[in-house]
């Protein structure tokens, strides 16, 4: 078995022995599996991209077995290793061994340990087979794979009926999306005869291009990535997904999965270049997303509510990048997120762990003191995303800035100045969500703020790792390192002069969201408040999320199902299929027991039945004698 | 006529003789009862390897010239229909102790291989009736059961009847040309004179009536009811396969004429339909069974539709998935107080609460014989109409895949028994032993096989 191969099926071997024999070995064993197979594939992963330096980028190719061969197409399970599947697949598995040790502390209590582990490491599998699968087959196992893992995670708390329905939400918005995918594999396929992506990637590479809309491909792929990463329409279900534990939304709902999306599109860019009208769909749905989203978190008081339309948020950014071209931008912007955001989580978990399960930012307040390593964390994370140099965050989110400026393909003035006000806003309510939780006085229970503790060592040591990240990791730069395989659009020679200015203004976006926030939350909260009674209406507005799930329910869910209910179930299924299946089965009884009676057990009988039939048969074959 | 030739070509016949040889020896010297299932056991276990490996080798030959040959086809045909009887005979510790039953199928089996090698029609009687006498026997052993004698004499009349309309055949045939060889048979199937299609017919149907194709079935659910439960394994599988690969080696591999094509589809269809039809309201497994061999004998003559040297493929790896599949069935039935009690489906239910391995085989073994992927007896069916449909018989290939769904009904019953039902009353304490787990391992092994690799075995045929 190859390494790349090992990469991937390890999480597997730690769903399997953690599924099946975890909870009869108790929790030393299902950490010790949980947590070191995945380290394991880490440490693989860093030997194969060394690997790949060494072997002058050509890429690495894995085939572990043919699936099917139908004619002349064969199906196989190939894994495939360029710069940017190192890129991806060393996040997914450096920032999910971390996550998995955090959440043997978060964890420790319930009652359902070793499922817990199990189930973060299938995810870990799918998501490996997404990131390294050659074939677009095998990405979409994963893909598939993935949202079976959030969907089980995001319920995993079955009992309470919120948290599965929250499951259930998820499961059919992906559904949606993943139809739009289906069709676009469809198209290719049909096309080109293969879903093996280096050979579509070589195929828009060459010329002529292939006789197939390149748009339509990339509008209908979107389409999918619109429901993975939670891009308008079909982001509501990524706010309630909340509803799983919190280490499981840093890894899953804000780190790797979501941004899947943007993984595929920057996987397939060749088509994309090719696709003008489908990047423009792509960067206007994650502009309106990016900034739609943003609004919504400055109302939200469930700390991981706020947190996850960060994440909605964020991931408008990213889908900006990729339709205007910078897809090296994109996936610079995907490592970033990743440190600070499963930062961000984390610190909430720590900061829920630490309330005894309290997520409301409004009986938060004074916890620096309290719990020192999660506010410093917390911090530094909340100035990365915020954009403040020299963190992560103000890297990849300035070079989006720039190149929805300047980017000779659909940049544009109008497009950097929503972008500008999303990062203002951005800044403005993670700074808003750090002062609720950790300045001013206390606005705790007393016996929640009795019980206040700082976290164990297995999850304070994780934020140390994940804040130092956001702090520095920016200064590795991604999209330099995948030129060579994504190149950067070209931008204007007129433009190239406003680069800096750019940069001065998108530091001053940072610090005045900072300034906003320290003004409008610090000191007593009374202009807050202020605020909100002078703009009751707004804030009704934001805070109830643009009513986007009632309106969800009454145009699209209630008319869906009581067509369904009336005619597919009343008048299709009851009257028209039972019918004639009820009738066919009766009909099929009674001709049961007619043969039957031919079995009366009298041997003259039968053998006057074979005489008489081989009679007949004689006699038919001699009709055309 | 060389000793070498017959000594190797005939090395699979050889091992069975010397088998059967030791066992009487040790029923003459008194030697111990037990012994006899070891030594069964061993020597079709060794004739099924020697079969494989000459089959591998690419062994060729003909001892008796006209009469008897090999090649490596007839070789791994051979060693799947003999592979096939190392379960039976797992089985049949439970209910055998003596060495009767022993000797009766390695008999049985040895008649098996000559149909298989036959060149002449002669040998091909002497086989067919080799293989079927000691069945009439083997299914009176069960004679604690007064159904057991009645069922043995119907089978006895209606086999009787087969061998009268296969010699009657094989008269025909050699009157108009003055030959014994089987190549008569693909010259009669040209030609259009009344003699030659009635003898065509008649051997058709002669071997229809082994392989209990409809109208000619009926001896089947009494015979299948009436024997133990060894021997009605023994009889769905190894026999009806033997009567099968001997038809497929008269027929050949050229393209069929239409004539032989209505008289290959038709009945074949009827009994497709009549077999999942009449199986839904059994209530006994082994009249199920009988109806369900019923049903797939229809398949089997399906594959002979298709032309070339796909036809032996369908057929062969039909005969391997279904065989196999069948013979899981049966070990995993679980022991009961008596065997009309053992028989009865109601006792399955809730077996999977009970003895969840074996309902778990047994649900295997349904789903494949229904033909739902990705089990082998899925891969079977879809070769069977892959091939009827590329020699273009489409509406034949429609009508089967209809006809089979019928089938699933009564399979998918079983499953519902066994997973979905509360057990009766007060469930018999009967569990499943341990010779018959190894005949279920034995089964199971290969059915994973050709479940993950269809395409491996394929291309070995």
């Amino acid at each position: 078995m190859g390494q790349l191969t090992l990469i991937v099926v390890l999480p597997l071997l730690g769903f399997l022995l953690n599924g099946l024999a975890g909870d009869r070995l108790g929790k030393g064993f299902v950490s010790a599996v949980g947590c070191g197979l995945p380290a394991v594939s880490f440490l693989l992963t860093v030997k194969c991209f060394l690997d790949l330096a060494a072997g002058g980028d050509a890429p690495l190719v894995e085939t572990a077995y043919t699936w099917a061969a139908v004619g002349d197409s064969a199906f196989a399970v190939s894994f495939w290793f360029d710069r940017l599947a190192a890129v991806m697949t060393l996040i997914v598995t450096g920032v999910g061994t971390l996550i998995h040790v955090y959440s043997i502390g978060y964890m420790h209590a319930d009652r359902s340990y070793a499922r817990y582990f199990a189930y973060l490491n299938l995810f870990l599998f799918f998501m490996l087979l997404l990131v390294l699968g050659k074939s677009l087959l095998v990405l979409f196992v994963g893909w598939e794979g993935v949202g079976l893992a959030s969907y089980l995670l995001i319920g995993f708390w079955f009992e309470d009926m919120d948290k599965a329905r929250a499951g259930k939400k998820a499961f059919i918005a992906n559904r949606i999306g993943d139809a739009g995918f289906l069709l676009g594999m469809f198209v290719l396929y049909s096309a080109l005869g293969t879903l093996e992506m280096d050979r579509i990637n070589a195929a828009f590479s060459a010329s002529p291009l292939p006789a197939v809309s390149a748009s339509l491909i990339g509008v209908l792929l979107f389409v999918g990535a619109t429901g993975k990463s939670a891009q308008i329409p079909l982001y509501v279900w990524l706010p309630d997904a909340m509803a799983g534990p919190t280490p499981v939304s840093a890894l899953i709902h804000a780190a790797t999965m979501v941004t899947a999306g943007v993984y595929m599109v920057a996987r397939l860019a060749p088509v994309y270049v090719h696709a003008p009208e489908a990047s423009q769909l792509v960067a206007f749905v994650g502009a309106l997303t990016a900034i739609f989203a943003a609004t919504i978190a400055i109302a939200q008081t469930d700390i991981k509510k706020v947190l996850a339309y960060s994440t909605v948020s964020q991931l408008g950014f990213m889908f900006v990048a990729l339709g205007v071209g910078a897809y090296g931008v994109a996936v610079f912007h995907v490592y970033t997120h990743a440190f600070f955001k499963a930062c961000l989580f984390l610190g909430a978990g720590s900061v829920i762990h630490a309330l005894s399960g309290e997520q409301d930012i409004r009986k938060m307040g004074g916890l620096a003191r309290k719990i020192p390593v999660t506010f410093v964390t917390f911090l530094v994370a909340t100035a990365a995303i915020a954009g403040i140099p020299p963190l992560a965050g103000f890297f990849s989110k300035d070079e989006i800035l720039w190149f929805a400026f300047a980017s000779g393909r659909g940049g544009s003035t109008l497009l950097w100045l929503v972008m500008s006000a999303t990062a203002l806003l951005t800044a403005f309510y993670m700074f808003r969500l750090l002062w609720l939780t950790f300045f001013g006085r206390s606005r705790m229970d007393p016996e929640v703020e009795h019980h206040v503790h700082e976290s164990p060592l297995s999850m304070t040591a994780v934020l140390a790792v994940l804040a130092l990240l956001s702090a520095v990791g920016g200064f590795l730069s991604i999209p330099h390192f995948l030129e060579p395989q994504l190149p950067l659009p070209a931008v204007p020679e007129a433009l190239a002069r406003y680069q800096t200015p750019l940069v001065a203004v998108a530091v001053a976006i940072g610090l005045a969201g900072l300034a906003a926030a320290a003004f409008v939350y610090g000191g007593t909260g009374e202009r807050a408040r202020r605020l909100a009674q002078r703009f009751a209406g707004v804030h009704r507005v934001l805070y109830d999320k643009y009513y986007v799930d009632e309106l969800y329910d009454a145009v699209l869910a209630r008319p869906l199902l009581w067509v369904s209910e009336k005619v597919f179930l009343g008048l299709g299924d009851r009257k028209l299929l039972d019918g004639t299946l009820n009738g066919m089965a009766a009909l099929a009884s009674r001709g049961a027991g007619l043969l039957g009676r031919v079995q009366i057990g009298s041997l003259q009988f039968y053998a006057f039945l074979v005489l008489a039939a081989t009679v007949a048969v004689i006699l038919w074959s001699w009709r055309h004698v | 006529m060389s000793w070498q030739a017959v000594i190797v070509g005939m090395l699979p016949e050889n091992l069975l003789l010397a088998g059967m040889v030791a066992i009487i020896v040790l029923e003459i010297a008194g030697g111990p009862r037990r012994a006899a299932l070891p030594l069964a056991v061993l020597a079709v276990a060794a004739a099924t390897l020697a079969a494989l490996l000459l089959a591998l080798a690419g062994a060729e030959g003909a001892p008796f010239p006209g009469q008897f040959s090999v090649t490596p086809p007839t070789l791994l045909a051979k060693a799947i229909v003999i592979g096939l009887a190392l379960p039976v005979l797992l089985l049949s510790s439970d209910e055998f102790s003596g060495g009767e039953f022993h000797l009766l199928l390695l008999a049985s089996l040895y008649g098996v291989c000559l149909l298989l090698s036959s060149d002449s029609f002669l040998t091909l009687f002497l086989g067919l009736e080799i293989m079927s006498l000691p069945v009439y026997a083997l299914v009176l052993l069960a004679f604690r059961r007064p159904q057991s004698a009645e069922a043995a004499l119907k089978y006895l009349v209606l086999s009787g009847a087969a061998s009268a309309t296969f010699l009657l055949g094989v008269s025909f045939l050699y009157g108009g040309t003055g030959s014994l060889g089987i190549e008569a048979f693909a010259v009669a199937l040209e030609a259009s004179e009344p003699m030659a299609v009635a003898a065509v017919a008649l051997v058709v149907i002669a071997f229809f009536l082994k392989a209990a194709v409809v109208p000619f079935h009926t001896w089947a659910p009494d015979a299948y009811e009436g024997a133990s439960i060894p021997v009605t394994a023994y009889m769905a599988t190894v026999v009806k396969a033997g009567a099968v690969l001997a038809l497929l080696r008269l027929f050949g591999t050229a393209p069929l004429s239409p004539r032989a094509i209505e008289l290959l589809a038709i009945l074949p269809l009827v009994s497709i339909v009549w077999g999942n039809l009449a199986a839904m309201r059994q209530p006994g497994f082994r009249r199920m069974i009988a109806y369900s061999s019923i049903a797939h004998a229809g398949y089997l003559f399906y594959a002979f539709l298709g032309a070339g040297a796909g036809r032996f493929q369908a057929v062969v790896f039909y005969v391997l998935a279904y065989g196999l599949t069948n013979l899981a069935a049966f070990a995993s039935i679980p022991a009961a107080a008596d065997d009309a009690a053992r028989d009865r489906l109601d006792s399955l239910k809730g077996l999977f609460q009970r003895e969840p391995y074996a309902a778990l085989v047994l649900a295997m073994a349904m789903l494949s014989l229904a033909g739902i992927p990705p089990f082998p007896g899925f891969v079977a069916k879809f070769l069977v109409f892959k091939n009827v449909m590329a020699a273009g018989y489409t509406t034949y290939a429609v009508l089967g895949l209809v006809a089979s769904y019928l089938g699933i009904y009564f399979y998918l019953r079983v499953v519902q028994y066994a997973f979905m039902s509360a057990p009766e009353a007060v469930p018999a304490p009967g569990t499943v032993g341990r010779a018959a787990l190894a005949a279920s391992v034995l089964c199971l092994a290969p059915v994973v096989l050709l479940t993950l690799f269809p395409g491996w075995v394929i291309a070995l045929l």
